[in-house]
């Protein structure tokens, strides 16, 4: 279902799972999801509310360890969700450097804030910064774990058009930088097309489609190309072609 | 036409803001003010008995006299270290107990359960209890401030550790934090709120509960004072007791709240200071 035919593949996924399944009391929220993501590769996942693609990221993650079939994944990985989740009595650069040990960490979270664009922002109390800063500062404390595996819940969801679109461009440039694999968990399918190489639809607690982004260098968003995926992912997701 | 002048939301004017603050806190003094007036009149004119409540004036030189004596620095010391020790046992015990509670299933159990039972028991309704084991020393005083205060403080702290946001330690895990560093880094500040609530409560309670205590077995404090000049109907020494109690209340609350604003500069206010 979800083998990479692009990708040369000697290179052992940095994503492999096998017959996933996972149950809350009586709901089967994932029935038997195969996924293999590709070292270095931008993934999107899409779904509706309630098909699972949260709780897949969260077994990835390692927050839910309670399931049923086979998940490889890296051992550095990091999280960033919908919300910064900046702890509040620390310092942005305190907040990046959480779980970071050793006298060069400082340099490396002062290095990666830089990086995020916050390099004034270091001393800052987390609720002075806006929406897009807390969200630069989450991506901050996420790359300073050097991730081979970057796992995004929904993490612009919460952001203005206009900050988002900005967000997007940074999150490409240092993807582009520092090549963890990633998956962004989103419902926004315009968003998954113009961020990642391939995108997933969940649905009912599989992946039902599995497809490469191939878009025109100049102008993509404009693409016919960009039209014509959105087109096909909306139909996926259960939109009609009167509400798109 | 007419323009309506409008007042930009964001460019509040500060500095008008805060003169009209300091000029607020003056006019909070125009009742005080008005009342201690009326009370001399009154007792000038015979209209309040000295033996009912003495004159401001005369409390002012009653307390003067206290001070030039010594008598009242000498009792006055002794009450707060009667509270500043009953407090900082009060205080230290509810903490841990707080913690012990907050943070292990055994505490939750062991611990939770008693305390709650006995926070329903007023301080004061030891007292009996309290000098049958203690006496009337000082034990007794500083017991009942330390059973009185370790509630405040056990309460806030608890529920605020338990309250803490579960998204917080679930970031803990992705980073890796380990559970001591989940209790030193998220827990235990994120639970500082609380105890200083706590801490507050804690603090005024440890004044009411020595203001009585004082009254009831004591040959020493501010509440013996009082007591003493009782049994001689000088109610100027009564009134200064009551003055320094009240003097006493505002300014350790005043000290709790700079500490907490020192150590808690992280918290969003909306009234700058």
């Amino acid at each position: 279902m979800a083998t990479d035919l692009h990708r040369a593949v000697d290179a052992p996924a940095a994503v492999a799972v096998k017959g996933l399944d996972k149950s809350f009391g009586t709901q089967h929220v994932l029935k038997g999801v195969d996924l293999d993501i590709a070292p270095g590769e931008f993934t999107a996942l899409l779904g509706r509310s309630g098909s699972g693609k949260s709780t897949l990221l969260r077994v990835l993650a390692g927050l839910d360890t309670d399931y049923d079939g086979e998940v490889a994944v890296p051992g550095r990985r990091a999280v960033a969700f919908q919300d910064s989740r900046l702890l509040p009595w620390k310092r942005v650069l305190d907040n990046v450097l959480l779980g970071q040990k050793g006298k060069a960490a400082k340099a490396k979270g002062l290095a990666t804030l830089d990086e995020v664009g916050l390099a004034d922002k270091a001393k800052a109390w987390p609720h002075t910064l806006s929406g897009g800063e807390g969200q630069r500062a989450a991506l901050a404390r996420a790359l300073v774990r050097e991730p081979e595996l970057l796992l995004l819940d929904e993490p612009f969801g919460a952001l203005d058009a206009l900050t988002r679109l900005k967000m997007h461009a940074l999150l490409r440039k240092l993807w582009a930088a520092h090549q963890p694999s990633v998956l962004l968990v989103t419902h926004d399918v315009e968003e998954a097309i113009a961020l990642a190489d391939r995108v997933l639809v969940l649905t009912e607690g599989r992946i039902s489609l599995d497809v490469r982004v191939e878009l025109p260098q100049t102008a993509p968003r404009r693409s016919r190309e960009f039209a014509d995926l959105r087109d096909r992912l909306l139909a996926e997701l259960g939109v009609a072609e009167s509400e798109r | 036409m007419t323009s309506i002048p409008i007042k930009r939301i964001g460019q509040l004017d500060i500095r008008g803001a805060a003169a009209r603050l300091r000029l607020d806190r003056l006019r909070i003094l125009i009742g005080p003010v008005v009342l201690v007036a009326l009370w001399q009149i009154g007792s000038a004119t015979g209209l309040i008995p000295e033996q009912t409540l003495a004159a401001p004036s005369t409390v002012i030189s009653a307390g003067a006299d206290l001070v030039e004596t010594g008598r009242l620095q000498e009792h006055l010391l002794v009450s707060l270290g009667r509270a500043a020790t009953g407090l900082t046992l009060g205080v230290l015990i509810g903490a841990v107990l707080a913690v012990v509670a907050g943070l292990f299933r055994f505490g939750e159990d062991l611990i939770d359960g008693p305390m709650q039972i006995l926070r329903a028991i007023p301080a004061l309704a030891l007292v009996p209890l309290a000098i049958v084991w203690f006496g009337i020393g000082e034990e007794v005083k500083v017991f009942l401030v330390v059973f009185a205060t370790a509630f405040p403080v056990y309460v806030n702290t608890h529920a605020a550790i338990r309250g803490l946001d579960p998204r917080y330690a679930e970031l803990a895990r992705t980073v890796e934090l380990g559970r001591l560093g989940l209790v030193r880094k998220v827990i235990l500040p994120g639970a500082l709120p609380g105890f200083f609530t706590g801490l507050r409560f804690a603090t005024a309670i440890s004044w009411l509960v020595l203001v009585v205590s004082e009254q009831i077995n004591a040959t020493s404090g501010i509440g013996f004072l009082m007591t003493q000049a009782r049994s001689f109907a000088q109610t100027d020494v009564i009134v200064v007791g009551l003055v320094v109690y009240g003097l006493l209340g505002l300014t350790s609350d005043r000290l709790v709240r700079y500490i907490e604003g020192r150590v808690l500069p992280w918290r969003r206010t909306f009234t700058a200071r």
